[in-house]
């Protein structure tokens, strides 16, 4: 009785072990995830990528841009009804707010004028018009 | 029990290397995700464009920049430009841009093409041009000190690759005759497995082989070979051939290894190969052969009897432009002690040879040097109302510091 009693305190330990390094591994690889597909790296991605073509473009142009992964986001930490306000053009400042915090907001130089909104026929893509 | 004690003793080792190693990876992930993607040098290089096109079309000077002190005085309205930012982040006291356009008269007496000054025009935040400066000087300390240019011996691109890479060699750029730059991100679609003969600007490439100052008399022990033997010219004589087979013996005399310093340059060109009648000289697709172009002395220049194949003008295109923008890159003075021929390095060499027109070249990369200052760009334009040539040199800084692009 007393051997088995010790074994199964063996087994209960190597368990209790093998688990907590699980735990720990997965908690590890959970953040490089989130650090990796995060909401605030996309902001950041796509307020540079915006500020970058707007800096090159001419009045006139239309402009399309998949933002899937961006809407997917949106989707998921603000809520379907708000994809349609993700990226705000003030002045000459892109803003892009996936989630509940501030956003992620980066300068162009080009003196136009470019209105944003979410192309509705896919609901995958942002269209940027500069106005003539 | 002392065993059991012993494992436990062994796993809490163990957590507590496995907790360094997870705050190793997560501080390592922070650092690198936390960090923002820089991209001032793409929003530089389009704030240059975008004055470029403001400036000319199709390489004539548009009408309203010389013709009135409105264009200067309003540049960035007439340019399109606006860089005053709303005051996000502190963006507008800060300003984030830096803008400098000269505009001269084009001197073809000048070595640079530089003349008289006709205007110069200055936008933005002076100070990013210092800072600019500095950086890129920090940046590039202790880098590439030296270029070697070579030539490949031979008539076409992949043979030479072949040949580098069956030789264990390698090297960092090839230019074809067409002007083609090959290097490593691109070898392979000229050769497959052509990328193993090239490697990075920041790697080491063997491309040249020992060093003696014997052509500069400062290591007179290794002086067994006469004088008259060492250009490559003169191998070619009867009195000097036995010293060719010597050519490994001479290590010994090696006193430098310019590799681990240098960036090397192939250009595909035969160099001196008239009249010889190695297989690597002959063509089976084609029919060429060198022979042919001995036969045809107006593809080459004939210098005491040897025909050496001319380089092409897009070759030598290709190269100024590379070779200013490796300048610019890794802080190499423009002169002949750092911009070499491997003949200056390595005994029995004559790459790139007397086909190689030194001073042409020397005088169009001091030219490039004024008009890239790394982050900007130079052309020259022609104004239609007075038919005169023009050059512009426009630098460009995009300053936006870690704190307010984060």
């Amino acid at each position: 009785m007393r051997k088995i009693s010790k074994k199964g305190n063996i087994l209960t330990e190597n368990i209790i072990f093998i688990v907590l390094n699980l735990i720990f591994l997965t908690i590890l690889i959970l953040f490089l995830f989130s650090k990796m597909g995060g909401g605030a790296v996309l902001e950041e991605k796509y307020s540079k990528q915006i500020a970058l073509v707007l800096d090159s473009a001419k009045p006139g142009m239309r402009i399309h841009i998949n933002m899937e992964d961006a809407i997917k986001e949106a989707k998921k930490e603000l809520g379907e009804d708000k994809i349609g306000e993700l990226v705000l053009i003030k002045g000459n400042i892109v803003t892009i707010r996936l989630g509940e915090g501030k956003g992620y907001s980066y300068s162009f130089f080009n003196n136009i004028d470019a209105t944003a909104y979410l192309d509705s026929t896919n609901n995958i893509e942002y269209v940027f018009v500069i106005d003539e | 029990m002392k065993n059991k004690r012993g494992d436990k003793i062994i796993s809490v080792y163990w957590f507590a290397i496995l907790f360094i190693v997870a705050g190793a990876i997560v501080y390592m992930a922070a650092l690198f995700y936390g960090a923002p993607y820089d991209v001032r040098g793409i929003e530089s290089e389009i704030l240059t464009n975008n004055i470029a096109d403001c400036l000319s079309q199709g390489g004539y000077l548009k009408e309203n920049v010389l013709g009135s002190d409105n264009f200067k005085d309003n540049f960035l309205e007439e340019c399109n430009l606006n860089f005053d930012v709303e005051d996000v982040y502190g963006w507008g006291e800060q300003r984030q841009y830096y803008v400098e356009v000269s505009f001269c008269e084009f001197d073809q007496d000048s070595l640079d093409g530089f003349g008289e000054e006709i205007f110069n025009l200055v936008e933005g935040n002076v100070n990013l041009k210092t800072s600019f400066l500095l950086e890129r000087a920090e940046k590039e300390k202790g880098r590439r000190e030296i270029v070697v240019i070579h030539y490949t011996a031979g008539h076409s691109a992949r043979g030479a690759i072949e040949s580098i890479k069956d030789n264990g060699l390698s090297i960092h750029y090839m230019i074809k005759k067409d002007g083609f730059v090959i290097s490593k991100d691109n070898a392979d679609e000229i050769y497959k497995g052509g990328e193993k003969a090239f490697k990075y600007e920041s790697e080491r490439a063997d491309h040249v082989g020992c060093y003696d100052t014997r052509k500069r008399e400062k290591r007179p022990k290794c002086s067994k070979i006469s004088p008259e033997c060492i250009s490559p010219a003169d191998l070619l004589k009867d009195e000097c051939k036995s010293y060719v087979s010597n050519i490994f013996e001479e290590k010994k005399c090696c006193i430098r290894n310019y590799n681990k310093n240098s960036i090397g340059i192939e250009l595909v060109n035969l160099g001196h190969m008239c009249g010889s009648e190695q297989s690597y000289c002959f063509d089976e697709d084609t029919g060429w052969s060198c022979k042919s172009i001995c036969e045809d002395k107006g593809k080459g220049i004939e210098i005491n009897g040897i025909v050496w194949e001319e380089f092409t003008e897009e070759q030598i295109n290709s190269l100024v432009n590379l070779v200013s923008s490796i300048v610019s890159r890794q802080g190499i003075p423009i002169d002949r002690e750092h911009i070499i021929g491997h003949d200056e390095v390595t005994n029995f060499k004559s790459d790139p040879g007397p086909a190689f027109n030194w001073t042409e070249f020397m005088s169009r990369l001091k030219a490039q040097e004024k008009l890239s200052p790394g982050v900007g760009r130079s052309f020259y334009v022609l104004n239609k109302a007075d038919n005169k040539q023009y050059i512009i040199k426009i630098l460009a800084v995009v300053g936006k510091t870690e704190k307010n692009v984060a």
